[in-house]
């Protein structure tokens, strides 16, 4: 029973990495890209929980997604005080 | 032009389709049991740092010269002036929230850091949560961390600087480069974890809200 | 058996992200789309048969989300000095705003 709801979980992890992924790089604007990219991160962290590396997890919880959705947003934001003036 | 994005389409299913074949079949990694053998003699209990910090201790002294490089680099690119570009002023609650909560985020650094030989965590998540606070606290006061004292720049090639004297040291030894004098590995992994951490922690903040001086 | 499927979502990921670098004009997509492409490869190194994964491939895996940070700071900064110097911030053929 545990097996198969813990595949379970896995194959839904899996198609929701896929799909945001996806749903990231559609092209629809530059805003919702950034934070569907943040959600992605965040999807990664589990993923690195459920491989059973504590050590990558933490490490993308603070550098993957945290450092680079800074840099992300602060770079939105720059794009788009360029593109007003 | 559709075309062409159809043919790519096309051609990333094939990609996946070979590539999913060929993965199954591949053996999983197996470097485990040579790690876990000469684990003892690293001088740390964590696997993973054992290999950044001591087996592949190389590839750890160059990733802090890319983190340093891309800041630098970064640095070169920046806007002149005092004010982080683009956006409006900060709200009240992260003025007052943000610089409250830099000693919460160095004792956590700090944790992290110290418990990178035994448990998960270690130099580059705790760079990453020193960088965000001073981050935060950057965004607070609307101002870019600028480079302009010495300090920020020697907090920036802390890293590489212990790498570098570690290595000379054991090369004018006689020994191997990077290569540990017996009894002293735990010691100067912490040590060198350390340094990476304040310049990492230094690279991330310059990358994310950097700006130059105007002279 | 588990670890299969993440392998394969990695290898999905990386076709996905190299896919949409090419064919997204704006240069946030691109770089996203980049980033999408390394977390791919990052499954792929990971994968493991069965237990915790790799050490070796773990350490390589953490060194890789640190260039990976570096890099996407590196090129944040650039596409900002392309947007400024050229007006836009797309590339390619197709003329954006």
């Amino acid at each position: 029973m545990t097996e198969t709801l813990i595949l379970a979980f896995d194959l839904l992890l899996a198609l929701a990495l896929v799909v945001t992924a996806w749903l990231a790089v559609d092209g629809r604007g530059p805003g919702r890209a950034v934070v569907l990219y943040i959600i992605f991160g965040f999807l990664m962290v589990l993923v690195w929980m459920r491989l059973d590396a504590p050590d990558l997890a933490l490490a993308e919880a603070a550098l993957g997604t945290g450092v680079t959705a800074v840099l992300l947003i602060e770079l939105l934001a720059r794009l788009r005080v360029n593109d007003r003036e | 032009m559709i075309v062409s994005e159809r043919l790519l389409a096309l051609l990333m299913l094939l990609f996946v389709a070979f590539a999913v074949s060929v993965l199954l079949d591949l053996p999983a990694p197996g470097l485990a049991a040579a790690v876990r053998g000469r684990l003892a003699e690293s001088g740390v209990t964590s696997e993973v740092t054992a290999v950044l910090l001591n087996f592949r201790a190389l590839d750890t002294l160059l990733e802090a010269v890319v983190l340093v490089a891309a800041a630098v680099g970064a640095l070169l690119l920046a806007p002149v002036g005092p004010h982080l570009g683009g956006g409006p002023a900060p709200a009240p609650l992260l003025g007052w929230l943000g610089p409250r909560l830099l000693p919460l985020a160095a004792v956590l650094a700090i944790y992290l850091w110290w418990a990178g030989s035994a448990r998960p965590g270690g130099a580059f998540q705790a760079g990453a949560v020193l960088a965000g606070a001073v981050l935060l606290r950057a965004l607070a006061h609307h101002r870019a961390v600028r480079p302009d004292r010495l300090a920020v720049g020697l907090l920036l090639v802390a890293g590489p600087l212990a790498f570098l004297t570690v290595a000379v040291a054991a090369a004018a030894g006689g020994a191997p480069l990077l290569r540990y004098p017996a009894g002293w590995a735990g010691t100067l992994i912490v040590a060198l974890e350390g340094g990476v951490a304040l310049s990492v922690g230094a690279a991330l903040a310059l990358l994310a809200a950097g700006g130059r001086s105007a002279r | 058996m588990n670890g299969a499927i993440y392998g394969v979502v990695g290898i999905v990921l990386f076709a996905i992200g190299l896919y949409a670098l090419f064919v997204r004009p704006h240069v946030l997509h691109k770089l996203i789309a980049g980033n999408v492409a390394v977390s791919g490869v990052f499954l792929v190194l990971l994968r493991s048969g069965h237990g915790a994964p790799d050490p070796v491939s773990q350490a390589m895996v953490l060194t890789g989300i640190v260039v990976a940070v570096a890099i996407t700071g590196f090129a944040a900064a650039l596409l900002v000095r392309m947007a400024r110097v050229t007006g836009r911030a797309t590339l390619g053929r197709s003329s954006g705003p």
